[in-house]
């Protein structure tokens, strides 16, 4: 994952610290009492890669929120672009090992209809 | 338009039957300060919004609330799996069942149905954004309360996250009220 080190993405935490806390954005952020935000788990490849699909996911909403209001912060496009590549790259690898995310993704045989459906326990 | 994205905003397990939780949890999804409310409301205003940069962020934020809607319907699906009519009837959730089955409707925490009275349409962006403002602050003290009278990791954990989500809104929706206030000042000089 990026390294926040220049001025502007030093306002935001990484995917993985960012998606734990549910919140990239670090002036929003505000803990509640003493309940510690932890870390999901996952018990599988296929889990994990979701999990990473999931944290790419919220990245890109939050600097999105953000840059539709500021959209010339070059840094944060940066980060925008970093985050949204790896979001692609690992819905293509998904897609290639256990199914489609989306109905728009080409697949050799219709596996939409395949669960899991996300409101299923695992 | 949309397309459906086949995963959660946060990996919901809930592996513990809580029908009381669900109880709680329901008003998320159809009460006054509910996700579904949510996302008709930004939905709605984007409309009106001053420039291409309000349009953006409430179309942004009125389909992540869809999203919400969908963590909180799982989590009422999860927590009230295998239900018997007995232990329904134990929380009062038989009302619900006479009328609807096992299938979930969107109301409050008392039962009442969703509905739009009372919602924030004013075509005014300042009225508005005060409007989401505080919409966000509302859903945020209901998490804090849904926190509050949780027990169980699995359910306070996709809680936490969600509560942090009307942070980070309320604070995009301030930003975008200060500016639309000094770009309506500045035209008025």
């Amino acid at each position: 994952m990026m390294k926040n080190d220049s001025s502007s993405i030093s306002k935001f935490y990484d995917a993985n610290e960012g998606f734990k806390k549910g919140n990239l954005d670090k002036t929003s952020y505000r803990p509640y009492k003493n309940y510690q935000e932890k870390e999901p788990t996952f018990i599988n490849p296929k889990e994990a890669l979701l999990l990473f699909i999931q944290k790419c996911d919220l990245a890109i909403t939050d600097l999105t929120l953000y840059l539709d209001i500021v959209d010339n912060d070059e840094s944060v496009i940066k980060m925008y672009n970093f985050y949204k590549e790896e979001y692609d790259k690992a819905k293509e690898k998904y897609l290639k090992e256990y199914g489609p995310l989306t109905s728009c993704q080409i697949t050799p045989r219709f596996t939409w209809n395949d669960k899991p459906f996300p409101w299923e326990n695992k | 338009m949309f397309n459906y994205k086949k995963y959660l905003a946060y990996p919901i397990n809930i592996k513990k039957k809580d029908l009381t939780m669900a109880k709680y949890i329901i008003t998320q999804y159809g009460g006054p300060y509910g996700e579904l409310g949510a996302a008709i409301r930004y939905f709605n205003q984007r409309y009106t919004m001053l420039d291409e940069k309000g349009k953006a962020l409430l179309t942004d934020i009125a389909v992540e609330e869809f999203g919400h809607v969908e963590m909180i319907c799982t989590m009422v699906y999860q927590l009230t799996k295998g239900a018997t009519l007995k232990e329904l009837k134990e929380v009062g959730l038989d009302v619900n069942y006479a009328q609807n089955g096992f299938e979930m409707t969107p109301s409050d925490v008392f039962g009442n149905a969703f509905n739009v009275i009372g919602m924030g349409f004013t075509g005014d962006v300042l009225a508005d954004l005060s409007e989401d403002m505080a919409a966000e602050e509302k859903a945020r003290a209901t998490y804090e309360h849904l926190i509050d009278l949780a027990t169980d990791e699995d359910v306070i954990q996709p809680l936490l996250f969600l509560r942090q989500r009307e942070l980070v809104h309320f604070a995009k929706f301030k930003q975008l009220y200060d500016y639309y206030k000094k770009l309506i000042e500045d035209n008025k000089k």
